[in-house]
Parts: structure tokens; sequence; C-alpha cells
């Protein structure tokens, strides 16, 4: 296990070694770009990872009239791809494709919350040797044993935006999520999961040209 | 980046190393599993493998887990003389696979049942020692195992558990119990109200029960144990069913959704009136029957049927005075293993 978290943790430092030069400029609510995610993705004892790309196809700027002044806010819309695995042992190795659909609210401040529903493909991997027995009773080893497996999740969690007050164009954030794989023994299996992360958005990336639109309220 | 990329082949190629473990030893801990009819059921075998005598658990439930039963006094004082086998079956515990099994039928059990048998000896010798112990719906299966075919030859004994061949003489047991412990407990002033309404629901019965009635006996049975906190003392509370869960890296969100409808199913199918009763002259092999005398669930007058019936040269009835349905855990515990341990060590 120990060995499962220091590839996790070289994981994230090696992709976040890859764009250390890059910088976006960062003054106040802006328009999000697409970002590239790496994060650690577990449970109490069972590591595992999840990387992708947030893609921003739709930003809603909003402007609300409070006693104080004016707060300024934004919702941001996103489409994910996400690569993820986990390793729990003797149970079972988890590779799964995730796309998750989000939504953003991202304060001035810097601080943001998330919510993100998504669906996907799972393989499992038995976590140990694993054997078939004939009905005449002749036993067989089944290499990479395993399953196909529907995937959903849900996740919420925050972060915090470094471009909105430096001109760092890194978020780090922070998520509570439930995998579900289904059909699972007949029925569905439920996964608590905890995922910390880092998403960057390097200057000349997928440039998405999200739909804006401003509100007044 | 190349090195990123190194990372994530390394990580994918892991689930192909997987290392068998194959241990005789007295202090063996090897998990594998069988694939059977679209199910992967996790077999754990703890302890004593070197004495080559086996025993395995079958799980109450439908719908249960084997490691619960691995409780630390089991470690202690059971693991060091023989192999304990935790089978978790189809559906159950930490078992795996997509759409599998029937809705009604016991047939699937038992065959991977017979297969687990033969995996046994195909890991650790022909030559090993099996017993078999079926706890509360377990004590169904065991007995269903052992009339069908050739099955008995392949185990050494077998021990029933506080367990549930006869649903409907299940069901009489627990009415008449649940109404003679009613007034008792009416009369001294504790819980007036539960036992009350116990006492109202089955004094309305009459025979035969329907499924409906059968699992409202069963809903009433466990919270009568309930009412009777010395007979649980010694169960597993939430928080050391988590532990033994994270010590055998069993899936802990299990716990909290442990919905199946497979498992839920096979029950509705057992509490239309299930019995194996008319197959226990068949069984030959030494029997050992451990019942608790204050178990509502499983009544212990159940073993005087299995006694009267099986054709075992050796038939042992042991009722333990403090215990319920939980009596290889409860107050019982140490005369419940010491019973197990003789028995196995005078048959293997």
């Amino acid at each position: 296990m120990r060995f499962m978290k220091k590839i996790s943790l070289l994981l994230l430092l090696a992709i976040q070694g890859i764009f250390l030069q890059a910088q976006a400029p960062g003054t106040g609510l802006q328009i999000p770009k697409t970002a590239i995610k790496a994060a650690y993705l577990g449970s109490v004892a069972y590591p595992g990872f999840k990387i992708g790309v947030e893609l921003p196809y739709k930003v809603v700027q909003i402007e609300k009239a409070k006693r104080k002044g004016v707060k300024t806010f934004s919702s941001e819309y996103y489409l994910s791809a996400n690569l993820g695995y986990y390793h729990h042992t003797t149970f079972h190795d988890n590779f799964f494709l995730l796309i998750e659909w989000q939504k953003r609210r991202q304060k001035a401040s810097g601080w943001f919350w998330e919510m993100a529903p998504g669906a996907g493909y799972s393989r499992t991997f038995l976590g140990r040797e694993t054997y078939t027995v004939s009905d005449e009773g002749v036993v067989d080893k089944k290499t990479l044993a395993g399953y196909n497996y529907a995937l959903i999740s849900f996740s919420y969690g925050g972060g915090y935006n470094f471009s909105i007050k430096k001109k760092n164009p890194l978020k780090t954030y922070g998520k509570i999520s439930l995998l579900g794989l289904f059909p699972y023994n007949s029925f569905i299996y439920l996964r608590p999961t905890v995922e910390v992360g880092i998403a960057y958005s390097p200057t000349r990336f997928w440039n998405a040209n999200p739909n804006v639109k401003n509100k007044k309220k | 980046m190349k090195y990123a990329v190194f990372v994530i082949m390394a990580i994918a190629l892991m689930p192909g190393c997987q290392k068998e473990e194959i241990t005789l030893s007295t202090a063996a801990h090897d998990v594998f599993y069988l694939e059977n009819d679209k199910a992967s059921m996790p077999i754990r075998v703890h302890g004593n493998t070197a004495s080559k005598t086996f025993l395995m658990m079958i799980h109450g439930g439908p719908g249960g887990d084997a490691v619960v039963y691995r409780s630390d006094y089991v470690k202690n004082h059971v693991e060091p003389e023989f192999a304990m086998v935790y089978w978790d079956q189809r559906n159950s515990g930490a078992s795996q696979g997509g759409v599998n099994g029937g809705y009604d039928e016991v047939e699937q059990f038992i065959e991977d049942f017979e297969k687990v048998v033969v995996l046994l000896k195909y890991r650790y010798g022909d030559d090993i020692s099996i017993f078999v112990n079926g706890h509360s719906w377990g004590g169904f299966l065991v007995p269903a195992f052992l009339q069908k075919d050739n099955n008995q030859q392949s185990v050494k004994g077998w021990k029933q558990s506080a367990g549930a061949h006869n649903i409907p003489l299940l069901n009489q047991y627990a009415v008449e119990m649940l109404l003679d412990k009613a007034g008792v407990e009416i009369d001294a002033g504790r819980h007036v109200s539960e036992w009350t309404n116990i006492k109202a629901y089955c004094d309305d019965l009459t025979i035969p029960f329907t499924e409906e009635q059968s699992r409202k006996i069963n809903e009433y049975a466990g919270q009568a144990q309930n009412l009777i906190p010395e007979l649980s003392q010694g169960l597993l509370t939430f928080g050391d069913i988590y532990a033994v869960y994270q010590e055998n890296n069993f899936p802990v969100g299990q716990m909290f959704f442990p919905y199946n409808p497979l498992p839920s199913a096979v029950a509705r199918w057992l509490f239309q009136g299930q019995q194996l009763s008319d197959g226990m002259p068949v069984i030959t092999v030494p029997t050992l029957l451990l019942f608790g005398k204050w178990d509502f669930i499983c009544p212990p007058k159940l073993a005087d049927d299995i006694e009267q019936r099986v054709s075992s040269s050796y038939v042992k009835k042991v009722i333990f005075e403090n215990s319920g349905h939980g009596l290889m855990a409860t107050a019982d515990k140490e005369a419940y293993w010491e019973e197990v341990i003789t028995f196995i060590n005078e048959f293997k």
C-alpha cells in the first residue's frame, strides 16, 4: 500500500512538473480554460488515482446586488473525461473511464464548490488467484479474472482557483465521491472515495471557447 | 512525462503479477477465488493448514458474510488448532460478479459448495479432513449439501450451529418460545409494551403460517433477542465489524449498502416453508448439534428433529444455557468452541 501511495504522489508531482512553466492571466473572474487534472483517489486504506481533462462549455457570470455592494460569481459548466484506478488488496484492482458533467460555482475570492455526476465503464481484476472447477471436478486457474461493469459516480467538493488572485493557472481541489458499479452481484456495488488533486490550464492547450452569458440580479 | 507514462504502465501491469499463496503452515493466511456460473466467491483460509484439518464456516443470511465469524477468540484459540475456511456465498459478502444466480433455488448454492470443497482438496491435498459448520441460513445449506448425491463422503463431520433446517418447525417452536418468554417478561415488568406486542401477534397465529407471517415471526424473534441484553453481549458492534472488515480487506461499503435483491429473494423462498427433515435419514457422518437455549430465531428444539432423524452413528446435542442466536461469540463461546475442537479432534 505504501508503494501505491508513493506512486500516486509521484504521478501528481510528475504531471504538475510538466506544466510548471505555463502561466495564464488572472484578473478577477475570468473565462475558464481547459485543464488537465490529476488526483489521488482512494478510500481509508486503499489508494488509487484519477487523471483527466476538463473542458468548459458554458459560463454564466453573475452580479448580485447586496447591501454591502455587488457580489460577483460565476457558474461554470464542464465536461470532463477521466481515467481512474484504485487498488483494493485481495478484493480487486479497478480501472475505469469516466465522463463527468461538472457544475462549478466560482467565487471572486478564488474558492469554488462543485458537483459532478458521471457515467462510464469499469474493468476489475480480482485481487487474488481465481479458479474454476468443472462439473467433472477439474480445476483450472483463470488468468486476469475480473468483470466489466457500467459505472456511475457522483462527487461533491470544493477547491481554490489560484488564477483568480494571482497569475497561476492552477487549481487544487478535494471531493468526496461515490462510485457505483453495476450490474454487480445482480445489483450494484457502491464505493465511497476521497479525491484530492490539482487541475492545470496550460497556455496553449485545447481552446474551449465556452458560451459566455452575463446576468445581473 | 516519460516518467509519468512509465508509472501508469507499471500500475496497469500489476493485476497480472498476482502471487499464488498455497501455504501449509501453523499460521496460514490465504485468499483465493472460486469462479462459478458468473460469480467469483472469495475463500479465506486462516490458521493451521499444516494440521491438514479444515473447518468451513457456512455463513448465515442469506446475504451475510463469513469473515464476521473471525473473532479475536477464533483467531487466538481455534485457528492455531486447524484451518478455518471463510467462504462468502454468491451475491453475498465480498463476492463479485455480474447478474448471476437464481431467485428461488438452493441448487446453485449447493453446486458452489461442492466446488469449494473440490478446490480446497486441489490446493491443500486430497488427504485433508474437511468439516462443515452451518449457522442460521448456513444451517439450511449444510444439510442440503450433505443430502445430495455422495457429498457427505467429502467431509468428516458436520456441525449445526443454530441452523434453520426446517422453516415450518422453526416457526412453530419460535412462536411457542416467544409466548412463554413474553408471559415471564410481562409478569416481571420488563419491556412490557414490546413483549405485549409480540404476544398479541403470536396469540393470533394458527398453523400453517404464511410467508408473511413467517417473516414477521423472524422479525419478532430478532426483537426478542435484543430485549434480553445479556444475549447480545459479545456480539460484534458496528465498530467491531468495521475493524474486522478492515483487517481482512473486506469492502466496508457493504456495511452501509448491504441490500441485495437475490439473497432477499432466497430468504422469501425459504420463508415459504422449506424443510430438509425428510432427507435427514440419509446423513451418516458424525453430527454435532449446537444451539442456544434462548435462540428465538432458530429455537433449540430444532436439534431434536435432527437428532431423531439422522442415521449417523455419532450424534451429540449441546444446548448452551446462556446463549441466543450468536452462540459462537457470546457468553458461552468458550464452551461452544471447546465442543467444536473436541469433535474435530475425535473425527479428523
